[in-house]
């Protein structure tokens, strides 16, 4: 008898045991997805290779990058949103006019910046209210800063541009050695805003009515512009590169004197990789260059929020920043705001942001970007301008 | 088993594939259209009319990119057409099995890799132009590529197409050859008159086949023209993929639209390859 209740309570013991064990097997791991672009091998190095993991051993989440352009996830988004479906979308990598639209329509989760410990213990909270011109009401996060910049090769160019002008000095006393993208393009659009802060000024532009003929009318000194340089251009300005792509390759070709991004820091990646010349330089105009904030937003219709506002959190701490700001990496300039950060990180900080002296001469120092940063023109503006571009320039 | 059961049994069979080919094609042409003109729930936009129709019809943007596609297309199709047919007599009379491999190989590539290829031969400073340098020829560059010809789209295209109709006739000429082309030189025909009389209109019914199929791709697609096209005119393809990825979401209808009117036209071709496949079997059975 004794033996056959023995035999019994050993048998409870062990289902008891092997329930729990597949219990604890059974719980999965949280699992959220960051949808964002995925055409620069360094952020998604970044991305899978510091920040998943980086994230997985501090709140036990596993990120997962889904590479996607921002129209792409955000037409998925408002289907799903439309479908009520199960959907995978979690967060999201955005800005400007992207945001602006998603907003507007109700496809986000929100107020959820006050949930953030790192946005208040070690951020710049100055960059994380407005999105291109339009208050982001805490609707994301800021994750990272960018300003344009242009590229040339100083063993070609001896006197490089400071503005509008001189550009165009340049380019009609060397035909075919500049272009630009069309201006649905993310950076060429960023060189029209930049010819449009030195031939109409910020200021004029930013509280302009984004109604198309006014603004058409206080852009008619930038249409004249690039239709006069338009005969002196790659191709005689018959044709325009299709994407940043295009004219990278372009300038790696040597068919071109010039290149242009958003990435402040790209020239020094580009360079220490050899897919540029040894002689690139950076260089930004006399009147600046557009800067802006790219953000972390979370979807409307995601399952895993708490988890999200997590994962924001991690990329915000200070050093995810820093190794994002790294310059043999993604070299993302960081919203940190340096008074906010200890010793320890500071010397981090500085070390990351430090090139090495075979690169350097090809970047600006954080000094000279600063001094050229000009805030970005309000979303919807953008979109005009673009659409003027196409009907005055490309088309005419 | 009867042959009546055999069939149904057949048919039966293929009730899932044509269902779920059905209710997937009728479902995105339907909410096409819908979008189009104007239904878009998910975004607000509840009201149906014709004005984004109307708006792409005044579009002188859009009325250019549909002439240069159509050009494009038809130049294409008549280059692989004529090269297709060429390329498979010549597979056919001399039996060579590297020839035949190579017809297949460009049909592997995908438009992208295909693209590159064509980008690395013909740009201004590419092999092609290298080639040109070391015999001697004094040239600035090809300019072939990024031009309003879109001369480049025609090469991507005869480079992808011709061994598609190739293959697409070789089975039809192969039979056609074996049978009718002996008998007839023996009754004294002369090769031209073989050709035109008896080969060719035997054969025309599968090419127009082969040909619908390549107009209709060509005439929609967005990369080649991304790659290789001129910024302007804006070709349907990349019109349609531009309209539909504005950041300001209620733009969608616009790019619906544009979408439509492909559908339409993909629906004129696929009734006209319809007409043509029939024909061709009724050849067969003669």
């Amino acid at each position: 008898m004794t033996k056959s209740i023995k035999k019994a309570l050993t048998s409870v013991l062990l289902f008891g045991l092997m329930a729990l064990t597949l219990a604890g097997c059974g719980k999965k791991k949280e699992t959220v997805t960051l949808y964002g672009w995925g055409g620069d091998d360094r952020v998604n190095a970044y991305i899978s290779d510091v920040l998943a993991p980086y994230v997985l051993e501090t709140t036990g989440v596993e990120l997962v990058h889904v590479r996607m352009d921002a129209v792409d996830f955000l037409a998925k988004l408002a289907d799903e949103t439309k479908a009520k479906a199960d959907s995978d979308m979690d967060l999201m990598w955005i800005n400007g006019e992207n945001f602006y639209s998603a907003y507007r329509n109700g496809l986000l989760y929100g107020p959820f910046t006050d949930k953030l410990q790192n946005l208040s213990g070690s951020v710049d909270e100055s960059c994380a209210l407005t999105d291109f011109g339009y208050s982001t009401d805490g609707y994301e996060a800021p994750w990272g800063k960018a300003q344009f910049v242009l590229f040339y090769d100083s063993a070609k160019v001896s006197a490089p541009p400071k503005n509008a002008e001189e550009l165009k000095n340049f380019v009609k006393a060397n035909p075919g050695s500049f272009t630009y993208p069309v201006a649905s393009d993310f950076t060429a659009s960023a060189f029209i805003r930049t010819l449009l802060y030195d031939l109409v000024g910020y200021e004029t532009l930013n509280n302009l009515n984004n109604d198309y003929e006014t603004v058409k009318k206080a852009i008619q000194p930038l249409t004249d512009y690039l239709n006069e340089i338009e005969p002196y251009l790659w191709k005689e300005g018959k044709t325009y590169p299709s994407s940043s792509t295009q004219l990278e390759s372009l300038y790696s070709d040597g068919e071109i004197l010039f290149s242009m991004d958003y990435s402040a820091n790209k020239a020094l990646s580009m360079v220490s990789s050899g897919l540029w010349p040894k002689t690139t330089k950076t260089l930004v105009f006399d009147k600046g260059t557009p800067f802006n904030t790219h953000f972390l937003a979370i979807a409307g219709i995601s399952k895993h929020k708490e988890a999200a506002v997590k994962v924001i959190n991690a990329a915000l701490s200070p050093e995810m920043q820093i190794k994002k700001a790294g310059l043999s990496g993604w070299a993302d300039l960081p919203v940190l705001d340096y008074a906010k950060l200890s010793d320890k990180d500071k010397a981090a900080l500085n070390a990351a942001l430090t090139p090495d002296k075979e690169f350097a001469p090809s970047i600006l120092t954080y000094e000279e970007l600063d001094s050229h940063k000009q805030p970005e023109l309000k979303a919807d503006l953008v979109d005009v301008i673009e659409q003027i571009w196409n009907d005055t320039v490309l088309n005419e | 088993m009867s042959d009546r059961k055999t069939n149904s049994i057949r048919l039966l069979a293929l009730v899932p594939a044509v269902l779920t080919a059905g209710l997937i094609s009728g479902f995105v042409i339907f909410n096409t259209f819908a979008e189009g003109l104007g239904y878009i729930p998910e975004l607000s936009m509840y009201r149906l009319d014709f004005s984004a129709l109307r708006d792409l019809f005044a579009d002188d943007v859009f009325l250019k990119g549909l002439a240069l596609s159509c050009r494009v297309a038809l130049i294409s199709t008549l280059l692989c057409s004529v090269f297709g047919v060429l390329l498979a007599y010549a597979v056919i009379r001399t039996g060579n099995r590297l020839l035949s491999f190579s017809t297949a190989l460009p049909l592997i590539l995908s438009y992208v890799v295909a693209g590159i290829l064509v980008y690395n031969l013909f740009s201004d400073h590419g092999i092609i132009y290298h080639l040109l340098v070391l015999a001697g020829v004094k040239t600035e560059g090809l300019k072939v590529l990024f031009t309003e010809s879109a001369a480049g789209v025609v090469i991507l295209y005869c480079f992808k197409g011709t061994p598609f109709v190739a293959i697409s006739v070789m089975p039809v000429l192969s039979r056609v050859m074996d049978r009718y082309t002996v008998a007839a030189a023996n009754l004294g025909a002369s090769k031209p008159r073989i050709y035109a009389r008896i080969v060719f209109p035997l054969i025309r019914h599968s090419v127009a086949a082969a040909a619908l199929v390549l107009f209709n791709y060509e005439m929609f697609t967005y990369e080649s023209y991304f790659y290789l096209g001129s910024s302007t005119p804006v070709a349907l393809g990349v019109y349609a993929y531009k309209s539909s990825r504005l950041s300001d979401l209620r733009s969608r209808a616009a790019g619906m639209t544009v979408n439509a009117v492909m559908i339409l036209i993909s629906l004129v071709t696929v009734v006209l390859y319809a007409i043509a496949v029939g024909r061709e079997a009724k050849t067969d059975e003669g």
